[in-house]
């Protein structure tokens, strides 16, 4: 018998492969009802991917597209929008490879992937400048409630005439693009700050037993340690507080209902149950709320070019300087404070995800949990949605409290942090290979009507973002805070390049998972940053490298602006261009940054590596 | 032009087979295998490359112009370097559009990433092309502009700065066109390879000096925002001198600062400044007003209240308003 050439094997597997490839396209395409039976007459179908898998978004979604698709001009043009949900740990490489291929869909959440930042923007997303500057027409009276055009004419009127942009809460700064400068998204929900969310009946709980603990002439163990080590200050604010329903107000307050918690878990036999449901995704959350109330004293003397941004560099040029150090007790406070919040996690608590976490919490494992608003609807179902109903529990939202004066680092403290630079986020681009760009803008033009966009968000358990709109009550405390101090008031230990934020976070988490003292944490931080070849001096390096290059890129930007104007007649191009000469200029071809270092090392030469 | 597209088409599949196959298509020893993927190499080039083709014979060049220069906007360069190099192969030298093909082949060449030294060079010698040949002075122009930019920057690792060429060819187009845009932005260009030079006081004010110079001759020419607040950032980083680094800030604001998205972060170092000179209290006053009313969202609106409240305290003659931070809150 005659040898098959294993060569052929290949060439047949690869066209099988091929032809089923093909066919499950066709098959797809079919039963969407893009394509029929003639070739002709097909539906368009305007494909919108997201990554938003939490409880409420996609019934939502679906339930605003199927309104959509029933527009009598919708389906007078045969028009038909899709959801395409894709979990977050895949969007990035599954956008990445679609957009280069020319198959992304029409409408893309924009995030995770490379190609939706930089310079790919302009390559792959539609700019948006022109559309943003005239009116929504779904904003058009026809569109609003009738209660709203009964009690807000102003507000109708606004909505109707003001360019699409300026019926954005945030003048939609979510979808501006300040390296293109074009507007290359649309914004359609906000995040809302990030919160504690607590267990009333948990919390509760630990007021009975710290109010019963109040009036003996002797504390239980858990609570003299909260009391004789400073954490908390036994007066009569204290009895004041635990007299009411009201969560913790103050960090001292927060520690002594964790101690509660702890007893009460200690009392019950329940092992699992613990103060804080922490995990790696909100170790971070805790040290962030922190570090600008502790830190934003050093914030003016490190901020050497005064752009009101801490960057890493700066951060530990000032380091270098003697402006700050990891002996400063401000600095240890900070630390300390962490620490002591991270011991009301569970043991191994960086092994552990966000979900885990919030199961923990929805399951009454735990008396708290950090997260953004984006986690509230999946939090509040769980709670109350229990098998056994008396397992179900009431909700609180509330902020992280600082230390008050009189309570352990209370001395370090002074305002919080605000929140007041919150843009609205949720932002859908248009591909530039999307067949249906027009209608895509339209799908997002209607996402983000007044009438629309909040009943979305009310749908999905978010916050909507056109002016005037309200989400649902439990999403109120995830308003903005505009009181307190800004986020460049922040320094910055997190350097995007070099071995030191690996040292960093690795001693960190060693650190509050209470491996390491924090003399150890901070002498093996000090060795990385004084290291010759990874320290430092190789960060000040890179950053220069980094802007340098950053700067080259930007002469991207001024060559497509000048064309822009010069080849296309751009009326807004001139203006841009000029702008973007100025930023170009002004970095001083990233010298500043050579500048800064002979400032701080007067006798030494920049490195060079 | 049919012949000349023909044998462009044909050149190219030729090619492709060279490079795919390593062997020659006469090459009787070719097996069937590589044959099969000449034949689909062969197919697909020629389809691609005669599409393009048909569209340039033609002689639709402003229709493919377009369409290159739309790749080129969508910072597309190495297809719209493609697409120019084939609308220069076919279009006339008399063309209208060929010294505007040139000039946007060349920017292509200047920005492909990652960029070469052939690339920079092909840049460098198609913008001279344009420089003495173009009849518009604007192309012309801004073709001096980018070869002062391409010897300014480092492009490719080892490539080597040149500030002494650069400052010459934006000099050259400050001596062409003494009262046009392009002399504005060509002596903004060059006072920054002044300033920019590390640890050379004299150098920075010889830069400074430059632009002081100009705007004193040019008050309103179109860079004069950028200018101003490039001698107060410069006064302030780096000559120590914050009263003047105050006055230049002022004068920009007044025109309207270039930079709309960081606006809130010079009014603030604005206001930090003026606070820190007595002379200058209204103006620190003014600033910290500013912050709150005009950029709310900026975050600073916060700590302007409170230097407010405490100059207040400070001040009771001047009778300080401190305005309310009023920022979107949801459900308002």
């Amino acid at each position: 018998m005659k040898k098959i050439p294993l060569n052929y094997i290949g060439i047949v597997l690869l066209l099988v492969v091929f032809g089923l490839s093909l066919a499950q396209v066709l098959s797809n395409s079919f039963k969407a009802g893009e394509i029929t039976a003639f070739g002709k007459g097909g539906k368009k179908i305007i494909r919108i991917a997201h990554w938003q898998l939490e409880p409420g978004y996609r019934v939502a979604m679906n339930k605003m597209i199927a309104d959509y698709n029933a527009l009598p001009k919708v389906k007078e043009a045969n028009i038909e929008v899709q959801q395409v949900p894709v979990t977050e740990k895949v969007y990035g490489q599954w956008l990445n490879v679609h957009l280069m291929s020319g198959t992304a869909p029409d409408i893309c959440e924009k995030g995770f992937a490379k190609m939706t930042s930089g310079d790919y923007v302009a390559r792959f997303f539609e700019p948006l400048g022109d559309y943003v500057a005239k009116p929504n027409p779904y904003n058009q009276p026809e569109y609003l409630p009738e209660d709203v055009k009964q009690e807000y004419p102003g507000m109708v009127k606004l909505l109707a005439e003001n360019p699409w942009r300026e019926t954005f809460n945030d003048g939609m700064r979510g979808g501006w693009d300040d390296k293109l400068q074009n507007h290359y998204a649309v914004p359609t929900s906000f995040f809302g700050a990030v919160r504690l969310y607590y267990n009333v009946t948990l919390i509760n709980e630990a007021k009975q037993l710290i109010r019963k603990e109040l009036v003996k002439s002797s504390y239980d163990q858990w609570m003299a340690y909260r009391v004789d080590n400073g954490f908390i200050k036994d007066d009569a604010k204290l009895k004041a507080w635990a007299a009411t329903d009201e969560p913790p107000q103050t960090l001292g307050q927060l520690l002594l209902s964790c101690s509660a918690i702890r007893h009460i878990a200690q009392l019950r036999g329940q092992d699992k149950l613990v103060p804080i449901a922490g995990s790696s995704y909100s170790q971070n959350m805790f040290a962030d709320a922190y570090k600008i109330p502790f830190l934003s004293e050093y914030a003016q003397q490190v901020d050497m070019n005064v752009n009101s941004t801490i960057t890493a560099l700066e951060t530990y040029a000032a380091w270098e300087a003697g402006v700050w150090s990891f002996e400063d007790e401000r600095v240890k406070a900070y630390y300390k404070c962490i620490e002591e919040v991270c011991k009301e996690f569970p043991p191994g608590f960086l092994a552990l995800g966000r979900d885990q976490a919030i199961n923990r919490f929805v399951l009454g494992q735990a008396a708290m949990v950090a997260s953004g608003a984006w986690d509230a609807n999946g939090i509040m179902k769980g709670a109350s949605g229990h098998n056994d109903p008396s397992k179900d529990f009431e909700v609180g939202i509330m902020t992280f409290p600082l230390p008050a004066k009189g309570e352990k680092w209370g001395e370090y403290v002074s305002y919080p942090s605000n929140e007041a630079q919150a843009t609205a986020g949720a932002p859908y681009a248009v591909t530039q290979r999307s067949q249906n760009v027009d209608w895509a803008i339209d799908f997002l033009q209607y996402m983000s009507s007044y009438a629309v966009n909040q009943q979305f968000n009310r749908d999905a358990g978010w916050i909507p973002v056109i002016m005037g709109t309200s989400p649902t009550e439990q999403m109120m405390p995830f308003s903005p805070n505009p009181f307190g101090l800004s986020k460049g008031a922040g320094v910055n230990f997190y350097p995007g390049s070099t071995n030191i934020r690996t040292i960093y976070d690795g001693q960190l988490w060693l650190y509050m998972s209470g491996d390491i003292s924090y003399d150890t944490f901070a002498s093996r931080v000090v060795e990385g940053l004084d290291n010759k070849q990874n320290g430092v001096r190789r960060l000040w390096y890179a950053e220069w490298e980094k802007t340098r290059s950053n700067f080259r890129n930007d002469e991207r930007m001024l060559a497509t602006q000048k064309i822009r104007e010069m080849y296309k007649n751009d009326p807004t191009a001139s203006d841009k261009y000029i702008r973007g000469v100025f930023k170009v200029v002004a970095g001083n071809n990233g010298n500043g940054i050579r500048s800064d270092w002979l400032d701080i090392h007067p006798d030494e030469e920049f490195p060079e590596f | 032009m049919a012949d000349v597209t023909d044998s462009k088409c044909q050149t190219s599949q030729f090619e492709i087979c060279n490079t795919v196959c390593h062997t020659p298509i006469e090459n009787n020893s070719m097996s069937p295998k590589h044959g099969i993927v000449c034949l689909l190499c062969l197919l697909l080039t020629s389809l691609v490359a005669c599409q393009r083709q048909s569209e340039l014979t033609n002689g639709d060049y402003a229709g493919y112009f377009d369409k290159a220069t739309e790749e080129l906007v969508c910072f597309n360069f190495p297809v719209s370097y493609d697409m120019f190099a084939d609308l220069l192969e076919v279009i006339p030298a008399d063309h209208e559009l060929y010294y505007r093909s040139l000039f946007a082949k060349a920017t292509c060449a200047q920005h492909i990433t990652p960029p070469t030294q052939e690339l920079l060079d092909e840049a460098t010698k198609l913008f001279e092309q344009v420089a003495s040949e173009c009849p518009d002075k604007n192309l012309a122009g801004r073709a001096i502009i980018n070869l002062g930019r391409i010897a300014e920057l480092r492009d490719y690792p080892g490539d080597i700065i040149d500030l002494d060429t650069a400052r010459k060819y934006y000099q050259q187009l400050i001596d062409t066109y003494p009262n046009e845009d392009l002399a504005d932005e060509a002596i903004l260009w060059k006072a920054g390879t002044y300033i920019q030079v590390v640890g050379d006081k004299q150098s920075k004010e010889q830069g400074v000096t430059m632009l002081e110079d100009w705007l004193a001759k040019r008050p309103d020419n179109a860079f004069a925002s950028p200018m101003w607040t490039y001698l107060g950032q410069t006064y302030e980083l780096e000559l120590d001198n914050p009263q003047r680094s105050l006055e230049c800030y002022i004068k920009a604001d007044k025109i309207g600062l270039p930079a709309e998205s960081s606006i809130s972060a010079f009014y603030w170092r604005m206001a930090i400044m003026a606070q820190k000179i007595p002379s200058q209290l209204d103006t620190c006053v003014k600033y910290y007003q500013k912050i709150i009313k005009i950029t709310p969202t900026s975050g600073r609106a916060f700590e302007a209240k409170l230097a407010l409240d405490e100059l207040a305290k400070a001040h009771p003659e001047k009778n300080i308003q401190v305005p309310e931070i009023e920022l979107y809150q949801i459900g308002q």
